[in-house]
């Protein structure tokens, strides 16, 4: 993929980012939901980690949290920290990930979520040394982390217009 | 040794992800809870952002006052005819309340009591909630711009909610008392017993270092103690609901429900300290706030 192509794919999904983010922010709280957000900062990263072979994948991460500490104090840092870590991981996993099957998807992003909370957990651990609230959060994050899982194969089916992806090829190097 | 990095993709990708997590590791460390510097970057995306956020909570208000004004109108002269009954009696509460009050002035001066800190207020309308899930804050539709600061108060007629911790130029982000980062001082109204309280979850706080002996219950009231000089003092934060003491230990587990309905909350006072604030300028603060400070 050529870079001013990539450029362009990168800053619609940022537009559908903050789409996402408004969403979340906005209309959720006035529907009365306050439990459970789409989060589509962490969907993205995943989409991206999974999908595009690049070395700059750690700066699109930053780019991503950082537009997303607009719209939440959790600021840019701790989800660029956890970000680059997961997508780390997935990136040994890349060539064993398979993400045309809906219940596969479900479960790898569920799985991927997984870890972010438990980096995300044992950072708060280690700055409050309060168990009780991780655990408490851990029950919330279980319904939220079901209900991303759920969106993100029609997300990543969405995204994959706007990279061009084609089901014959595996990922999009840069 | 730079061009060899670029030429290899794996290396460069190592250099970029380690460089990146430094990054993030340096800024977690200078994260602050009380104060958020806002970028230019920053200032700028909530200025753009925070009229379409708020579009959607005026969406809500408008069907709302759409159902509420027009379309459930049943009963409403047998309602007038009670409202304007109450409205006399309120008169004569409110003429026994200005007599109290002169006396109460008189009382303070003769006592020579400290004056009050001066506190402007500002009505403000909640235009969002914070986008993640772990964080209860919320965004306001007023900023620098109309003399909000750094870490004023945010009440409502209710209580308290907590506290600014991001400004732009038309839009402040406020620290609830839900969130886990917030630290307010608080006291029980009836044992005067100090503690600190925390967001908890499910809009629940808690109430930490109270130590076992002490003999709070349930439905007691817990109120700002006014230490840390953000808070004024005497403010309602929430009564208890949930007390847990253990045979061992220091302190008992108290966990409180705030006064503040934050799943209804749409508009807000920020209080802010400034000498050269005119606080008559302010005059459409809602009726009944002056009654959430004590």
């Amino acid at each position: 993929m050529r870079l001013n192509k990539l450029i362009n794919a990168f800053l619609l999904s940022l537009i559908i980012l903050i789409f996402f983010e408004i969403i979340s922010s906005a209309i959720f709280p006035v529907l009365g939901i306050h439990n459970i957000r789409i989060a589509a900062n962490i969907l993205l990263i995943f989409y991206l980690s999974m999908r595009l072979e690049t070395p700059f994948i750690s700066i699109l991460i930053l780019i991503i949290q950082s537009i997303h500490s607009t719209f939440s104090i959790e600021g840019w840092a701790i989800g660029t920290f956890i970000a680059v870590i997961v997508s780390s991981v997935i990136g040994y996993f890349k060539g064993i990930l398979e993400l045309q099957n809906k219940i596969f998807t479900f479960l790898l992003i569920l799985l991927f979520q997984l870890l972010w909370f438990l980096i995300w957990g044992t950072l708060v651990y280690l700055k409050s040394s309060d168990l009780n609230y991780i655990l408490v959060r851990f029950l919330y994050f279980l319904g939220e982390s079901c209900v991303n899982a759920l969106a993100a194969p029609y997300f990543f089916a969405f995204l994959d217009k706007i990279w061009k992806f084609r089901n014959e090829q595996s990922e999009v190097s840069v | 040794m730079l061009l060899s990095l670029l030429k290899d993709k794996f290396k460069l990708k190592m250099f970029l992800n380690i460089l990146i997590l430094f990054l993030s590791l340096y800024g977690i460390s200078h994260q602050s809870w009380n104060v958020r510097e806002s970028s230019l970057f920053d200032k700028w995306l909530i200025e753009l952002i925070g009229p379409v956020q708020r579009l959607s909570f005026l969406a809500k208000e408008n069907a709302t006052g759409f159902f509420d004004n027009y379309v459930w109108l049943i009963n409403a002269s047998k309602q007038n005819d009670e409202l304007t009954k109450k409205i006399k009696e309120m008169e004569n509460k409110i003429f026994e309340l200005k007599e109290i009050s002169q006396e109460n002035v008189r009382l303070k001066s003769l006592l020579q009591f400290g004056e009050e800190i001066p506190r402007g207020k500002i009505l403000a309308q909640v235009v969002a909630w914070d986008a993640g899930v772990n964080y209860k804050v919320l965004r306001i539709n007023k900023g620098a711009n109309h003399g909000i600061k750094l870490k004023s108060a945010v009440i409502t007629a209710d209580g308290l909610v907590g506290q600014v911790l991001r400004i732009s130029n038309n839009f402040s982000d406020v620290l609830t008392i839900l969130d886990h980062n917030i630290r307010v001082d608080g006291i029980v109204e009836r044992t005067r017993t100090h503690g600190i309280i925390e967001g908890y979850s499910n809009f629940k706080c808690v109430m930490k270092y109270v130590t076992r002996t002490e003999p709070v219950v349930l439905d007691d009231l817990i109120i700002s103690s006014g230490l840390g000089n953000i808070y004024p003092k005497g403010i309602r934060i929430g009564r208890i609901t949930k007390i847990e003491r253990e045979t061992y230990g220091i302190t008992q587990f108290i966990e409180l429900t705030p006064v503040v309905d934050f799943s209804k909350l749409e508009e807000v006072v920020v209080l802010i300290t400034n000498d050269n604030f005119d606080a008559t300028e302010n005059l459409t603060v809602p009726e009944g706030i002056e009654s959430a400070v004590k």
